[in-house]
Parts: structure tokens; C-alpha cells; sequence
């Protein structure tokens, strides 16, 4: 079916779990909830605050000494159950669909058992530092993989990024590659790879999705300026590093892997009208903020496909509002273990 | 870049088949007269010698068959989303059941047309030949008119209620206040089914068989 | 200050003789302690202040650390610390042990160096795709904290032998000023005190036997006159009958 007529034949498949995914999302903490976070003086007192939200279940059974890591793994916990609920319940394309939401976090568990590999670091310890959202079934024979190449032929190539490698790192690569520069290698082919899976599927999916995606590649296109200015990182290999499509695609590319100092990128960055709020709520010169604004940016447009039915853009929102709360759960709890309540603010996103 | 690929398939597709099938049409109405492009007369009597019960028992079954295809996907539509926002807040299954009722009320509409045309059938014979006459003609194609309206009405109704009923549910559970507002949206879909039952029976009673 | 608090010795004179070359000793020895004492509490005052502000930048320096620990956290994700363990070979700073000389008493003395690795490339681009200006802040402000760190475990390395060599000299200073030096005093008293009465107790003699001498004499003067005048010319008994005194003197 072409546009607009998803809402005849989406519900076929995925009704259940659009009401599912939007159920959790009011599971989401509210600013009133952040508010009582932040008024919290113990971390005790955080983890009763969580107790009368989602998080209540997860929490019940913390040991006494309560540090932030144990909070932060539980919450996460919560996304990961959540998800691979919904990932049984899918049908195909939607759990497809699924999949490739998670890849981003397989990337960054592929490349960690890369870098570990390379290190001969033990492989039960290198499963426990995995993200359990980016798991894949191949990931069990870690243990048989001693070099490189071999960790590729057995382990990686049963990997859904397995394209991702192929098509773009050679085995010398594998060896020699800053692990930074293969993850993002890896990243951009898989977010022109989603990207394009969301066209495929069509309709207001690939509307919504085709906004979300592009946000998340300039996003990356803007970190990746940023992070290498004043790195060995050359004009031409940062550019390589930006995804292939995205609001900046493809002059405002030329123009951020020419920039040498953030004014330049922030000049980039304004000759596309949707940054440009984002950027004149940044003073002149000041780059610390960014990060937060950019979260924010990513939540507002993630609470906005909630506004539209009928696609897949809700599950991928629901991950990114969940992370972004994981964060800002984080952030409250340090500052609050580390008496650093007056910065509280500076980090919390609130989502409603 | 996506976009241009999720269109050209379809149009492409099409622009092909279309004039095709037109071709197709058209060669099945002339056969008779070589000379003419679509030959009037031949599809003249070709309708003409359809006999009254076809038009009228396809009227029935369309009113009945499409009104129910529209209450079950509307059902099915709000159902699916129904139960999946019903897993986190349960208080919204009973009151959301009135959007499963608006959609089966669709189903009733077509029955209740379906029955009317039924109870006006009756046995006719053609009056020269093969042909009937006016009077049988016109109601034939009366009851069969009263039954795609109806059935049309009702599909289209159907699915407007479902997807109205599916975003009411999911609202919802959202912000209880919404689900009035979003009712009387899905009063006004509902009303469009009868629409075409109005016409329908108002077709279906200025007709009847000339039975002897 | 009893007659007990001395040295159990023989009062002679060639023992004052030694108590008094100890005594000379002992006084020296105090002074040279005290003086040593004395450098040594310079230096563990200015230590101490040291120390105090040290320990005031450390707590600053230590949170703002920690904070920028938690901002690179938030802004590249919770498993960037597994990138980053991972890329580590080497430490960049290594710290090496000296000894320094403060009047005699050692002091170990750390200095770090900053130890240029291959690492230093590879972390430049740790978080490219996100966060990666918030780790190198972090990583910055935490090498500041490591110096400080390593300055302060100086300080307080220095400051806990100075303290023990300090309680070390000063016991030693007391004890000279407080036991050795008033008991070879009260030892010196001593023999002075009982050579003193030695010497009246022998001139009491002397005057004793001086009396004794003197009366004898008169006797005979008087026995001699009486045979005079009564015998006139009495026997004189002979010189070898008369018993002799000792002669003393």
C-alpha cells in the first residue's frame, strides 16, 4: 500500500505492538518525576523515587550498597526486556525493522570484541562489557576466535554487519584500522543501510524514519567534525566517515569536512534552516552545551513521531527516549552521589 | 531518493497494463460490428438479456459481503490496537469497546439492507423472449444499485470506524480526557454507513418485481 | 633532685674528673640536637602548609574531574569506558622515587613523567562519532588531578618521615636535657659534696691531735718541774724509758 493507506493493512501485523510500544512510552518518567529525582539527596532516595515508576520492578532486589552503575545496568535492564518482548511479538518487516534499530549498539559490541581480540583480552569478560541490546546468535563462538581473521570468518561474517564489512574494510584493515574510525565506517554504512530499508518500507515509515535517520547522520556528521578537529584525522577520511544522505548531504559535507575550528562548523551547520535553532540558543563560541542541545533536538523529534500512527518510527523513538532517560538517570545520580547538585540541570532532557 | 523508488513502481506498472486492459475491453464490446469502436448496441443487449435476479441477488450479497469485509477490518483495526494499548492500561478496554460496536453496527447496516432486498425479491418470467420488462428491469437494477451503495457505504464506513477506534484506543491510554473528543470524530465516521443504507432503502422501497 | 637521681659511682676525683668530660659532652650533643630539631620543624611546618593546600586543590580538582568524567559518560554513552580500557598499553605517566636530604634525615621523593606512547594517538579520536571533546576533557583534567596526586603523595610521604625523624631528635633532646644532663650534674654535686666532707673531716682530726699533742706536753713540763723541785736532782729517768708518740706530722 502507498501513502496513507498503512492505516488499512498496518494493524494486519504490527497493531498490537504500536499499542504495546506506545504503552510503554507513558511508562517514561515525567518532569514531574525528574523533579522529585532532583530533589533527592541519597542515591536511597533515587532508587525509592524509581521504585513508584516502570523501574519499580527492576529495582526491588538491589544489594544494600547502592552505587550509580547498579541503577544505570537496571534501567537499561528495563529497555532490553521491553524490547525483546517486542521483538517475539513481531512480525517480519517489523522485526526487521527491530533489528536494525539495534545495530547500532551490535557495532559497538562488534567493535569491541575486535579491539579485545587484538588485546587478547579474556572472551567471558569481553561478553559482560557487551550492550545486551546488540547481541548476535555468533556471538557464542567469540571463544573459538584467536586472530583477526579468524574472528572474522567465524564470528563476524554470521553478523547481520557482516555486508557492512565487507563492503567496506579489507582484512588489512581489520589489523591496522583505528577501532574509531572502523565503528565509524561501520555506523555510516549501517545508517545508509537503514536509511534505506525505511524507504523501502514506505509510507509515513519511511516519512518519519527519513526525518530520524537524517537527524541521527547529521548528528554523527557534526560529532565526527567536532571530535577530529585537531586530530590526524584528514580532510578526505572524516569526510568518508559521513553518511550518504541527511539535511547536510551533500554540500553542508563539503563544507563540515573543511572545517578547522567550530565557528566554521557552526557556519556549516546554520545554512540548514532546521539547525539553525539549535544553534542561536548556543552563544557565540561556546560548544560545551551542544551535546545537551542535540539530545534535546533528538527527543523532541522522537516525542513527535508519537503523533503519527500507523509506523514504524514509534519503536525507533522509544528506544532513543528510553536511552536518553537511562542518561538522564545517570546524570542525576551522579551528581547526586557526587554532591554536585547545582549542576543537576545541566544534563536532565526532559521528555514530556 | 526514496521516494521517487516507492512511486515508480506502481506507475509504471500501471501505465503499462492500463492501456491494455482498455484494448481488452474494448475488443469484447465490438464483437459484432467491425467498423464501430465500442458497439452500443451489442452491449445493449448483452445487459439487456442479464437476468433480474443476478442484478438483484449481487445487490444482496455486495450489500451484505462488503458491509461485513468493512466491520471486520474495523474491527480488527481497533482490536489489534486495542489489545496492545490494553496490555499497559486495562481501563480502557470496556470503555473502547464502543469502537468495536460502531464498526459491528456497520455489519448490522448491510444486514439489515440485505434483508429488505431479500424480502423484495420475487419470481418474474420474461415478458418477450428473453427479455423482461421495464418495471423488472428497473428494480433489478434498483436492488442492485441499493446494494453496492450499502456495501460501499458500509466498507468505507467500516474502515474509517477502525482506524478512528484503533487512534482512540491508543489516545486513550494516553490522556483519558481524549477518548470523548475522539468519539464524536468516530460518530460522524459511523454516520457516513448510513448514508448509503438511507439510499439504499430508499431505492430498494421505490421498487418492486411485477409479479403476475 | 635526691641524692638518688645520680650515677652509682665511687666518689673520687678522677671520677669527676670523667662525669664532668661527660657533662661537656652531653651539653654539646643538646645543642647540635636542637638545632637539628629545629631545622627539621621549618621544614615540617612549611610541609604541613604545603600539604593544606594541596589537599584544598586536590578536593576541587578531584570533583571537577569526576564531574567531567560524568559529562563525557553522558555524551558518549556508558560503554565508552570498555573502548577506552581497551586502548590503554601503557601508562602515560609514570612516577620515579628520589631521595632527598633534609639535616641528615632522608626523604623519598616522587617526580612523574609524562611518558609519550602511541596511546596518545589512538585516544585522540576515542568518541569520534560521539562525545569524543568530552573524553579528551576528561582525560585532560585527570591527568592535572594525577600530578596533583602524585604531589600530594609527596608532601605526605615527606611529611610522615619528617614527623618521625622530628619525634626521634626531640625524644633524644629531652632526655639529654631532662635525665642525662641533671644527673651528671647531681652526680658532679655529689663527689664534690662528699670529697668536701673527706677533707673537713681529716682537718678535725688534725686539730684533735694537735690538742692532744699540746696537752702531753704541758704534762711532761709539769712532771719535769715537779722532779725539780722536789729531787732537784732526781733520777732523770732515761730518754729510751719514755715511750714516744707516733709522729704524724
Amino acid at each position: 500500500m502507498g501513502y496513507g493507506f498503512e492505516a488499512l493493512t498496518y494493524n494486519i501485523k504490527d497493531g498490537y505492538l504500536e499499542g504495546i510500544v506506545r504503552g510503554h512510552k507513558t511508562g517514561l518518567l515525567t518532569a514531574a518525576d525528574y523533579n522529585n529525582l532532583c530533589q533527592c539527596e541519597t542515591l536511597d532516595d533515587i532508587k525509592l523515587n524509581l521504585t513508584a515508576t516502570d523501574y519499580g520492578e527492576y529495582l526491588k532486589d538491589v544489594p544494600a550498597t547502592l552505587n550509580t552503575s547498579t541503577i544505570v545496568e537496571r534501567c537499561t535492564q528495563k529497555l532490553v526486556d521491553d524490547w525483546s518482548h517486542m521483538r517475539a511479538h513481531a512480525d517480519e518487516q517489523l522485526g526487521t525493522f527491530l533489528d536494525y534499530c539495534t545495530y547500532g549498539h551490535m557495532i559497538d559490541n562488534v567493535v569491541l570484541i575486535v579491539t579485545g581480540t587484538m588485546h587478547d583480552r579474556d572472551h567471558t569478560e569481553l561478553l559482560e562489557k557487551c550492550h545486551p541490546l546488540g547481541m548476535f546468535d555468533s556471538i557464542a563462538t567469540l571463544a573459538v576466535a584467536t586472530s583477526m581473521r579468524e574472528l572474522y570468518r567465524l564470528v563476524l561474517i554470521d553478523t547481520p554487519l557482516a555486508p557492512y564489512f565487507s563492503m567496506n574494510l579489507t582484512s588489512e584493515d581489520l589489523d591496522e584500522m583505528n577501532v574509531e574510525i572502523m565503528r565509524n565506517t561501520l555506523y555510516k554504512a549501517y545508517l545508509d543501510d537503514f536509511a534505506q530499508v525505511c524507504q523501502k518500507i514506505g509510507g509515513s515509515t519511511a516519512e518519519v524514519m527519513g526525518d530520524m535517520l537524517a537527524f541521527e547522520a547529521d548528528r554523527r556528521a557534526l560529532n565526527i567534525t567536532l571530535n577530529s578537529i585537531g586530530t590526524e584525522l584528514t580532510f578526505d577520511d572524516r569526510r568518508k566517515l559521513y553518511s550518504n544522505f541527511g539535511l547536510l548531504y551533500p554540500h553542508g559535507h563539503q563544507e563540515l569536512s573543511m572545517a578547522e575550528d567550530f565557528e566554521q562548523v557552526r557556519a556549516a551547520m546554520e545554512k540548514c534552516p532546521a539547525y539553525i535553532p539549535i544553534f542561536s540558543r548556543m552563544s557565540y563560541g561556546e560548544s560545551q552545551m551542544l551535546d545537551k542541545l542535540l539530545y534535546e533536538e533528538e527527543v523532541r523529534r522522537s516525542v513527535l513521531t508519537f503523533e503519527q500512527q500507523f509506523h514504524y518510527g514509534v519503536f525507533y523513538a522509544y528506544m532513543k527516549l528510553r536511552e536518553q532517560e537511562i542518561r538522564n538517570i545517570m546524570w542525576i545520580a551522579e551528581c547526586v552521589s557526587q554532591d554536585q547538585k547545582s549542576r543537576i540541570h545541566d544534563g536532565i532532557v526532559f521528555v514530556f | 531518493m526514496g521516494e521517487t523508488r516507492a512511486f515508480s513502481m506502481p506507475v509504471l506498472i500501471w501505465s503499462i497494463l492500463s492501456p491494455i486492459l482498455i484494448s481488452i475491453f474494448v475488443f469484447m464490446v465490438r464483437v459484432g460490428d467491425e467498423d464501430k469502436f465500442i458497439d452500443w448496441h451489442h452491449l445493449h443487449n448483452i445487459f439487456r438479456h442479464i437476468s433480474p435476479y443476478y442484478w438483484t441477488y449481487m445487490g444482496i450479497s455486495a450489500a451484505v459481503g462488503l458491509s461485513i469485509v468493512g466491520a471486520a477490518w474495523g474491527i480488527f483495526i481497533t482490536g489489534s490496537s486495542l489489545v496492545g494499548a490494553a496490555v499497559r492500561t486495562p481501563r480502557i478496554t470496556s470503555k473502547n469497546l464502543i469502537s468495536v460496536i460502531f464498526c459491528e453496527a456497520v455489519a448490522i447496516y448491510g444486514l439489515i439492507v440485505g434483508i429488505i432486498l431479500a424480502t423484495k425479491a420475487e419470481s418474474v418470467s420474461p415478458v418477450e423472449g428473453a427479455r423482461f420488462s421495464k418495471q423488472n428491469m428497473h428494480a433489478a437494477y434498483a436492488f442492485f444499485g441499493a446494494g453496492l451503495t450499502t456495501g460501499f457505504a458500509n466498507l468505507a464506513c467500516g474502515l474509517c470506524v477502525g482506524v478512528i477506534g484503533s487512534s482512540a484506543a491508543l489516545s486513550d491510554a494516553q490522556n483519558s480526557t481524549l477518548f470523548v473528543k475522539i468519539l464524536v470524530i468516530e460518530i460522524f465516521g459511523s454516520a457516513l454507513g448510513l448514508f448509503g443504507v438511507i439510499i439504499g432503502i430508499i431505492m430498494a422501497t421505490n421498487a418492486a418485481f411485477d409479479a403476475e | 633532685m635526691s641524692t638518688q637521681n645520680r650515677y652509682p659511682v665511687v666518689p673520687t676525683v678522677t671520677v669527676l674528673a670523667v662525669m664532668k668530660v661527660r657533662l661537656q659532652g652531653a651539653t654539646k650533643g643538646h645543642a647540635l640536637l636542637k638545632k637539628k630539631a629545629d631545622a627539621l620543624t621549618v621544614r615540617f611546618r612549611a610541609i604541613l602548609r604545603q600539604i593544606i593546600e594541596a589537599k584544598e586543590a586536590m578536593g576541587q580538582t578531584m570533583r571537577e574531574s569526576f564531574f567531567t568524567l560524568i559529562e563525557a559518560r553522558y555524551a558518549a554513552g556508558d560503554s565508552i569506558r570498555h573502548t577506552v580500557f581497551d586502548n590503554v598499553e601503557q601508562a602515560s605517566i609514570k612516577v620515579y622515587a628520589q631521595q632527598d636530604n633534609v639535616a641528615g634525615v632522608k626523604i623519598p621523593k616522587f617526580e612523574h613523567v609524562k611518558v609519550g606512547t602511541g596511546t596518545d594517538l589512538k585516544m585522540d579520536l576515542t568518541g569520534l562519532g560521539s562525545g569524543g571533546q568530552k573524553i579528551q576533557n576528561c582525560r585532560k583534567s585527570f591527568t592535572g588531578a594525577v600530578e596533583l596526586l602524585v604531589e600530594l603523595a609527596n608532601l605526605q610521604t615527606a611529611f610522615i618521615t619528617l614527623d618521625e625523624a622530628l619525634k626521634v631528635t626531640n625524644r633524644r633532646v629531652n632526655a639529654l636535657e631532662n635525665v642525662v644532663k641533671p644527673r651528671l650534674e647531681n652526680t658532679i654535686a655529689y663527689i664534690k659534696g662528699e670529697l668536701d666532707e673527706l677533707e673537713r673531716e681529716e682537718f678535725f682530726r688534725l686539730k684533735k691531735i694537735q690538742g692532744k699533742k699540746q696537752r702531753d706536753l704541758e704534762k711532761i713540763e709539769k712532771q719535769k718541774a715537779e722532779a725539780m723541785s722536789a729531787g732537784g736532782n732526781a733520777k732523770v729517768p732515761s730518754l729510751l724509758a719514755v715511750e714516744d708518740p707516733d709522729i704524724v706530722f
